[in-house]
């Protein structure tokens, strides 16, 4: 009890520096954590988070990734493992805490075979995009400055400008839609999928993205970042961390 | 750019000029020759544009081709070890055929060209600048007559050159909208909505499209043409028009009839359809995808037509004649009587060499074309001190 009221002291004193290490409920997981932990809270984090997987697997199988009804589902299953869920929650440090450390825990054990590391990164994306799809506002644009992928979102006057082209050049939009949503500049190459099939305005080597399509190019980011990181962390493992082949099996 | 080819070739010291930017540059630029009896020899890299001409004068080659920059000189190639030695970067290049079109034009059978079929190079030319220069933001464009039947686009902004063999595929695949080999008959599909691209090609591709098509072409001229055009409209239509045509005189008759036809049917397009599968550019996509591709050089002799390769005047486009071009006789002959002239006034034992023959080239019909060239490379100049300015204020260097 006095244990854990001094822990909770000491996290409220030690405040705004840790606000500082989380800003966001999502991250690339660039930095690896740095902190010592427990074995026992080694061992929680990485059961958790592979039960997180292991239902965003299952989920997007019975459900269509994004309806509802997957939504709603998944943020349960995040709730219970105590996962961070929600961008504006407050106090979500020790959700996010165990996020990122949890994610490099399970690195470890499943850069061992290509089959492990399609299954992680295709697990890892699909959380990703739920997270993702859930910024609200201008946390979108400030996720993507974080990450340092600065899109920034065009103003309402260059939006009016480009109304017409923006129309007719982005599939599935109407008049309405593209008053609501925010586009994003994107360069010319980080948008290739896009512009490649004529999916998006293309003017002056930037590409107009809107919303519902930034999370592609984010994604693949994300992708490129986590494939790498996976190939190096092979090495990491051989090195060491033989005991977390029992998680896997 | 890379140095030009023959004796006729512009001032290297142009092309060390914009190169000096980066090291060893011109020295890491893969060359190809074409010999007598069809020996191609790759992987020749000189040391100096002055060596390249040198070894030009020695080879004779009928034709040169340049490709890219390696990581390492590409005649010294056998001394890296395997793997390292790579294609860095290189001009993104398109090239545009006649032949690709032989499916559409019926002045010529398929190895030659006409003043009208012509026309479809200058719409290519418009509709492909209009797009790298708006859509892409590219600035350094160069176009340049092949030689025999087609134009080439050498674009040159150092970003572009870097970019990836995905990139360059990238491009063609936007810039692609007629689909399809011989076995198919409808090879432009429109839906809505259309996208910027396409109605700014559009309205590129109207202009010329009465003229070259209508007229010169006449492609509503005869059942058996006019057959071809209406299979790439709706059933119902083509039924009508087939039975109308007849009774109309001319091609122009005959497209204002489709068109009424065709207002009452949106939303399709075959209007636009037709209008684009007749006069939309071509492109091959694997010579612009390959980082390492070869293309031939500006200002080289065509083996078979005797033409020179020479950039072409964008402000001038639609006043260009391919049959007008110099070819290589005619160029020995003007400066035959160049220098018979030269030899009544007194010549200047001491002029160098290269000075000398600056001169020389610009006393015959090529000096036209050498001031595109010379003007594009100025351009590139001035852009590229203008990005060392830029950097160096940002760094604070004075």
């Amino acid at each position: 009890m006095e244990f854990s009221r001094e822990k909770r002291l000491k996290a409220r004193l030690a405040g705004d520096r840790r606000g500082d290490l989380y800003p966001h409920s999502l991250q690339f997981y660039l930095q690896p954590p740095t902190e010592n932990i427990s074995l026992a809270e080694f061992e929680n984090f990485a059961i958790d988070r592979l039960k997180l997987l292991k239902a965003v697997e299952n989920l997007g199988v019975s459900y269509v990734k994004g309806s509802d009804e997957y939504k709603s589902r998944l943020e349960r299953e995040i709730r219970k493992l105590k996962f961070p869920f929600k961008a504006l929650v407050e106090d979500d440090y020790d959700a996010r805490r165990k996020d990122h450390i949890s994610h490099f825990i399970l690195r470890l054990a499943y850069c061992q075979s290509e089959d492990l590391r399609r299954w992680f990164i295709q697990q890892e994306m699909d959380l990703f995009r739920y997270r993702f799809n859930e910024l609200t506002g201008d946390l979108v644009e400030k996720f993507l400055k974080y990450v340092n992928l600065s899109y920034g979102a065009i103003s309402k006057e260059v939006k009016e400008k480009l109304a017409v082209q923006l129309l007719n050049s982005t599939p599935g939009l109407n008049g309405a839609k593209v008053e609501e949503l925010e586009f994003y500049k994107v360069p010319l190459q980080e948008a290739m999928d896009l512009f490649r099939v004529r999916r998006v305005y293309l003017l002056n080597a930037f590409t107009y993205v809107p919303q519902t399509d930034i999370v592609a190019i984010v994604l693949n980011n994300y992708r490129t970042k986590l494939s790498k990181a996976l190939a190096v962390s092979t090495l990491f493992f051989l090195a060491s961390f033989v005991p977390l082949a029992s998680l896997v099996n | 750019m890379p140095g030009a080819a023959q004796t006729f070739s512009p001032p290297s010291r142009f092309h060390a000029g914009s190169l000096a930017v980066v090291k060893n540059y011109f020295q890491r630029r893969e060359f190809s020759f074409t010999l007598r009896d069809d020996v191609y020899v790759r992987y020749q890299s000189f040391n100096s544009p002055q060596e390249l001409e040198k070894e030009m004068q020695k080879m004779n080659p009928y034709k040169i081709d340049v490709g890219a920059v390696y990581s390492h000189r590409p005649s010294q190639r056998n001394t890296v070890h395997m793997g390292a030695f790579h294609a860095q970067e290189k001009e993104l290049v398109f090239d545009i055929d006649m032949t690709d079109y032989n499916d559409v034009r019926r002045c010529c059978s398929s190895a030659e060209i006409c003043s009208k079929c012509w026309i479809l190079m200058t719409i290519a030319i418009r509709v492909i600048d209009r797009a790298l220069m708006e859509d892409f933001g590219v600035k350094h464009r160069l176009w340049v007559y092949s030689g025999r039947r087609g134009v080439h686009c050498w674009v040159c902004d150092d970003s572009v050159r870097k970019w990836s063999s995905a990139m360059r595929a990238a491009t063609v695949e936007y810039l692609t909208l007629v689909k399809g080999g011989s076995e198919t008959v409808k090879k432009v599909n429109l839906t809505d909505p259309i996208h910027p691209f396409i109605s700014n090609s559009l309205s590129l591709v109207e202009p010329y499209f009465e003229q070259y098509a209508l007229v010169g072409q006449d492609i509503l001229g005869s059942s058996e043409s006019w057959e071809k055009v209406v299979a790439l409209v709706p059933e119902y239509i083509l039924w009508l028009l087939l039975r109308e045509f007849p009774k109309k005189h001319d091609s122009i008759q005959r497209w204002e009839l489709l068109k009424k036809k065709m207002e009452k049917c949106k939303p399709c397009h075959a209007e636009w359809e037709i209008m684009l599968q007749y006069c939309f550019p071509r492109l091959d996509i694997n010579v612009s995808r390959g980082v390492s591709h070869l293309l031939k050089s500006p200002f080289s002799v065509h083996p078979k037509t005797g033409r020179v390769s020479v950039p072409i005047d964008l402000r001038k486009l639609d006043q260009f004649d391919p049959f007008a071009v110099p070819t290589i006789s005619c160029l020995c002959s003007e400066l035959d009587m160049a220098h018979e002239e030269e030899d009544g006034e007194k010549e200047n034992e001491a002029e160098p060499e290269p000075r000398r023959r600056t001169r020389d080239y610009k006393k015959t019909s090529l000096a036209p074309y050498v001031r595109v060239f010379e003007q594009f490379v100025e351009e590139m100049d001035k852009s590229r001190k203008g990005e060392l300015l830029k950097r160096s204020d940002l760094q604070g260097d004075f």
